[in-house]
């Protein structure tokens, strides 16, 4: 089953301007009305987990406007499924992670140290499949 | 095909959420890990200040006799003032002289088992085995020492680290091979032996080993049961958040007969004990002693939280089976600090002035059990002359958010009178 190719490039980056907006603000409502000892930690942690994928799908978005080269085009939509739920399960788990901590026993900072490994698998696995998908079109293309 | 389609999709909607809730499930009893180690050894007496560093950075200090737990990778110093006597697994007592630094490590090997291993960096160690010793090495920046066991044998040597670089080794009893990476030679009793660097090990030339040893004798009669000063010593007090000295009046009775410290130490135990806490833990300190309460925890406006809560020395996490939202957003935002509190009164006629160190709360978790259980005879008959003053040193601590590290809160938000106010021993000794 084919998928227009703009649709879902929209689709994907509404995922994760959401997506990562909704961690943004919790997070700058964190580190507005929480104690200052985690801003650091918190932002060094948050921005390099959504800046890469956020700067890909901004960088597809202004190519298309630019060359106009997506408008007609037809993608699988299995693949598009793909990342489209990769994105979903990284961005919930990004967002739950901050605010799952007051849970457990360790500090935020050991929290966020900890997610690491999980959130770099996700985050490999999302960015992967959202990388084949604009690849596949443009060798299309 | 449109059904093949369709059934991917269904696997695909029934994979996702599994992928999610086993992600979380993983991450969660990653939150924190606890240190389950055995115990290497313990640290028995420090004549000044034994500082341990473990191997997660969290430091402990020796002052005076005590039973420091010592643990695998720990790296036990001691400054320009201070030495130390330390007791490893097997009984095998190690001695730190001034301006000592050591590591305790293990070396494990298939036909030899566990070696311990003391990696002095600098300064010397003075090492006697016990009866029933276990394989041990003594490696310094050039050379490494692995006396020979031999069951009921007992082996006692100096090591040292020169100020050139190169290492003496100091043989009293048994036999000690000394290895440079050119060669190993055995130093034997009553002998001493220099390491250079890029050289084997020098001839051995006789040793005066009283002479040598004389330093140690100090540290083991501290050990001893029956010595001189049975209460580990509490001075100079660690840093405090502040203070009050306790009116005169409130201790003694106004009789014409002198009070004596056993009468004093009685009547604090008593007020103690009214106002909830247990008993208090003893210590020396020069011409008198000084009693430390539990650590408990405090509200903001010190006074004690309930007693179902309060010698419970942790910040609890926000709970999932009884969720209250004002809770979990304190502990979201990290404003669930807790407050926790160690008051030592000390009768003495010296100037009390603190060392600058500031006390850990694990450390302080500690002081009641250190201590001494009661005033012991040598100080009850002794009489609370009149230049004697009881202070209050007040340490408060506090852990900023839960599962965060507790540090000292100096100053103090509330005076000493506040504080013993607060803790109603003021009302309690009659003020």
């Amino acid at each position: 089953m084919l998928k227009s190719m703009s649709a879902s490039r929209k689709t994907l980056a509404l995922v994760w301007f959401v997506g990562a907006g909704v961690s943004f603000l919790a997070l700058y409502l964190i580190t507005t009305f929480g104690e200052s000892e985690h801003v650091t930690s918190l932002w060094d942690w948050y921005l390099p987990a959504v800046t890469p994928n956020l700067s890909l799908i901004v960088g597809v978005m202004f190519n298309d406007i630019k060359y106009k080269s997506a408008r007609s085009d037809q993608v699988d939509s299995f693949y598009y499924r793909v990342a489209l739920w990769l994105s979903v399960v990284y961005l919930l788990v990004l967002l739950a992670t901050p605010l799952l901590s007051p849970f457990t026993e360790a500090a935020m900072d050991d929290d966020l140290k900890n997610s690491r490994f999980a959130l770099s698998f996700l985050q490999a696995l999302a960015t992967t499949a959202l990388g084949a998908f604009y690849v596949r079109q443009k060798d299309k293309s | 095909m449109a059904s093949t389609r369709f059934d991917a999709h269904r696997r695909w909607v029934g994979i996702v959420p599994g992928v999610l809730l086993a992600v979380l499930l993983a991450w969660l009893p990653l939150a924190e890990s606890a240190t389950t180690a055995p115990a290497v050894g313990t640290a028995k007496n420090a004549i000044g200040t034994l500082l341990v560093t473990h191997s997660d950075g969290i430091e402990e200090r020796l002052r005076g006799q005590g039973a420091l737990m010592l643990y695998e990778g720990d790296v036990l110093s001691t400054s320009a003032d201070s030495r130390a006597l330390i007791e490893l697994r097997d009984g095998t007592q190690v001695g730190f002289d001034f301006a000592t630094r050591a590591r305790l490590l293990t070396r494990w090997e298939k036909d030899k088992g566990d070696t311990r291993i003391l990696r002095l960096e600098i300064g010397t160690l003075w090492i006697k085995t016990g009866s029933n010793a276990r394989p041990l090495e003594v490696e310094t920046p050039v050379a490494s020492a692995a006396p020979i066991i031999e069951s009921g044998g007992k082996i006692e040597f100096m090591i040292a680290t020169l100020d050139d670089g190169n290492s003496m080794l100091s043989v009293i009893d048994g036999v000690v091979p000394f290895g440079t990476a050119f060669g190993t030679c055995p130093i034997k009793p009553s002998t001493v032996s220099y390491a250079v660097q890029g050289k084997k090990c020098t001839k051995a030339e006789a040793l005066d080993t009283k002479r040598a040893t004389a330093w140690t004798a100090k540290l083991a009669k501290g050990k001893e049961p029956m010595a001189a000063a049975p209460l580990p010593t509490f001075w100079p007090p660690p840093d405090t958040s502040t203070h009050q000295v306790i009116p005169r009046e409130l201790l003694v009775d106004g009789s014409a007969r002198p009070t004596t410290l056993a009468a004093l130490a009685a009547k604090m135990e008593k007020a103690l004990n009214r106002t909830g806490y247990s008993s208090p833990g003893y210590y020396a300190v020069p011409g008198g002693f000084a009693m430390l309460t539990q650590l408990e925890r405090i509200h903001p406006d010190a006074t004690p939280f309930p007693p179902d809560q309060r010698w419970k020395i942790k910040v609890d996490p926000a709970s999932l089976s009884s969720f209250n939202l004002s809770a979990y957003l304190k502990a979201l935002l990290g404003k669930d600090a807790g407050v926790f509190r160690v008051i030592a009164f000390v009768f003495t006629a010296e100037p009390i002035v603190s060392d600058n160190v500031k006390p850990v709360i694990d450390e302080a978790k500690n002081w009641v059990e250190q201590g001494g259980k009661a005033l012991p005879g040598s100080y009850a008959a002794q009489p609370f002359s009149a230049d004697m003053v009881c202070t209050a040193l007040i340490y408060e601590f506090e852990i900023p958010t839960h599962g965060a590290p507790g540090r000292q809160r100096k100053p103090s938000e509330h005076n000493g009178q506040e504080h013993l106010r607060a803790a109603r021993i003021l009302q309690a000794l009659g003020g």
